[in-house]
């Protein structure tokens, strides 16, 4: 974990309102799929506090990690708006990440939405390691699904809602209808809350492994403020310390 | 350029603080910030149980701001003696113990299990959070009643010799007479302030956007109402005035010596920025060569 001032390599828009972002990173500690990192974007007390985003690759060899973020408020605005050698105030990595994939073990990778960025990191991280896994990345329009080449060499199943591209309907209609799951399955998933909790609640129908990454607003990002929470079968959990990666099954949902 | 702050014969080497439930123990910034440029780490309120806190949404940003409605998550006082106190000797600053209570008897029943361990030997010094609801007077804070200051910080006076830093409550009509009454019952320091309660509406699902409802403000908005609050404070007691509110840049760390604190705490703009309250150590301590100032108490104006 570092503070750190990084240098902007690329930023470019991959789908309708989604932002790849390149930066340089530091030689202390390389991100792991499902970490996170803090941005403060500029020295205005406005927008006050650090966004927490998801790492969505790493590249050992240049020291680049990448972030993939939807323009939404006014932090991603002023994001969506910078270019190449423009620095950000990066925190970094914070949280934990997923666990190993064991051996004999068929990961089910889920990404909804913006919920793409740890997701795709972890299917190129298992590529680049010939793990075999099943990806699927859901959106509700094929304006919302990035080129092929924004995936890299890890190609999803591509889920629309609206049939427009790819599978009509969301990845676990998919895994549901054409996949039969079997107890080497696992899911890792990445999304909106409604599909996190479906595919909890998939898992365990099925008695499978199930890990989710979750979300909270955040103030500090490093365990000190306590505003992160969420409810967990031990009580309440801090997302940026105790997650973001989470068994699904020791999550309440609600 | 001495930037020391003193209280009953013991000095921290800087007045500047970093406040408390924007810290943690301590640990959780050490790999960002060097605690050693840090007078003391106010601690993460400790109650006499353990408490989960409140629901979430527990915090939202506002207008150069943030709301939180933590509820006073914590340990609980017997795991903050065994797990916490190792930790926080460990730091190459000092330790000031923040403490709340729901009742007179919680209070002081907190304050004296610290003073009977051995572990807590090391604490530099105890501030007394009374912006907690006192459950046997109808959940009205302690820190908006002279009467219940007066009792509380003279019922903890006689526990302790350690210095004993009542941290005010903004949220009152005249923070003077607060103050006051604290002094006289035998606080050797003020903290001035603790946040403002405040409340955002979420208008899409029209509900508030905290489940607690309300929040305390903190973050640069309430800069000007701090140092409002500091200064008024200043005048009314003789005791030492520790500043808060807002503190983010070292101009605002200024501001609050003039207004005739004597120390200062960084929250907020920790979150922001984990080197901030070395930043402002840093600019103050340029501001005061350069205006030809020997130590901070010079810098109050009238």
């Amino acid at each position: 974990m570092k503070q750190f001032t990084a240098s902007i390599i690329n930023n470019q828009e991959i789908a309708q309102g989604y932002y790849q972002l390149d930066f340089s990173w530091h030689d202390n500690e390389e991100p792991k799929p499902g970490q996170f990192f803090t941005v403060k974007i500029n020295n205005n007390s406005d927008p006050l506090l650090r966004r927490p985003f998801a790492f969505s690759g790493y590249d050992t060899k240049s020291k680049t990690a990448s972030m993939i973020f939807q323009k939404r408020g006014t932090t991603t605005q002023m994001m969506a708006g910078k270019t190449a050698n423009e620095t950000i105030d990066i925190i970094g990595p914070l949280g934990n990440f997923f666990p190993a994939i064991k051996d004999q073990e068929a990961p089910l990778l889920i990404a909804g939405g913006i919920g793409l960025g740890p997701i795709l990191y972890l299917a190129r991280t298992l590529e680049r390691q010939k793990t075999p896994y099943t990806f699927l990345f859901g959106a509700p329009d094929k304006a919302l699904v990035p080129d092929s080449k924004w995936f890299y060499e890890a190609q999803p199943i591509i889920c629309t809602d609206n049939g427009s591209k790819g599978f009509k309907g969301n990845p676990l209609q998919y895994i549901e209808s054409r996949l039969q799951l079997e107890p080497k399955h696992s899911f890792y998933a990445c999304g909106p809350m409604g599909m996190l909790k479906s595919a909890a609640a998939l898992a365990e129908k099925n008695n499978l492994a199930s890990y989710s990454v979750m979300e909270q607003m955040m103030a500090c990002g490093v365990g000190a403020c306590m505003g992160c929470v969420i409810k967990h079968k031990d009580g309440l959990k801090r997302v940026c310390v105790d997650g973001p990666v989470f068994n699904s099954k020791d999550i309440l949902w609600t | 350029m001495d930037l020391s702050f003193t209280l009953r014969n013991k000095s921290l080497e800087t007045a500047i603080g970093v406040a408390s439930g924007t810290f943690g123990y301590g640990s959780e910034y050490e790999k960002l910030v060097d605690l050693s440029k840090i007078g003391a780490i106010f601690t993460k309120t400790v109650t006499l149980n353990k408490r989960e806190g409140n629901d979430f949404p527990r915090i939202v940003e506002t207008p150069s701001g943030m709301l939180n409605a933590i509820g006073l998550a914590n340990v609980g006082i017997e795991s903050f003696i065994s797990q916490k106190l190792p930790m926080l000797q460990k730091m190459p600053c000092e330790t000031i113990c923040n403490i709340a209570g729901f009742s007179m008897e919680e209070y002081q029943e907190v304050l004296q299990k610290l003073e009977d361990s051995e572990a807590a030997n090391f604490l530099w010094g105890y501030e007394i959070n009374i912006s907690c609801p006192n459950v046997c007077h109808g959940g009205l804070a302690f820190g908006v009643d002279v009467k219940a200051v007066e009792t509380l910080t003279k019922a903890l006076r006689q526990r302790t010799e350690k210095p004993l830093i009542i941290k005010l409550t903004p949220n009152v009509t005249d923070i003077s007479e607060i103050a006051k009454a604290a002094e006289a019952n035998g606080a050797d320091a003020l903290t001035c302030i603790n946040t403002f309660v405040g409340m955002l509406i979420d208008i899409r699902k029209k509900i508030p956007v905290l489940a607690n409802k309300t929040g305390g403000l903190s973050g640069p908005a309430i800069l000007p109402l701090g140092i409002a609050a500091a200064y008024k404070v200043c005048r009314a007691v003789s005791i030492p005035v520790i500043g808060l509110g807002g503190i983010s840049r070292w101009e605002d760390a200024i501001q609050y010596f003039m207004a005739g604190a004597k120390m200062i705490q960084v929250g907020t703009a920790t979150f922001v920025d984990p080197s901030a309250p070395e930043k402002i150590l840093l600019g103050v301590k340029k501001y005061c060569s350069e205006n030809n100032y020997s130590k901070l108490s010079d810098l109050k104006i009238d």
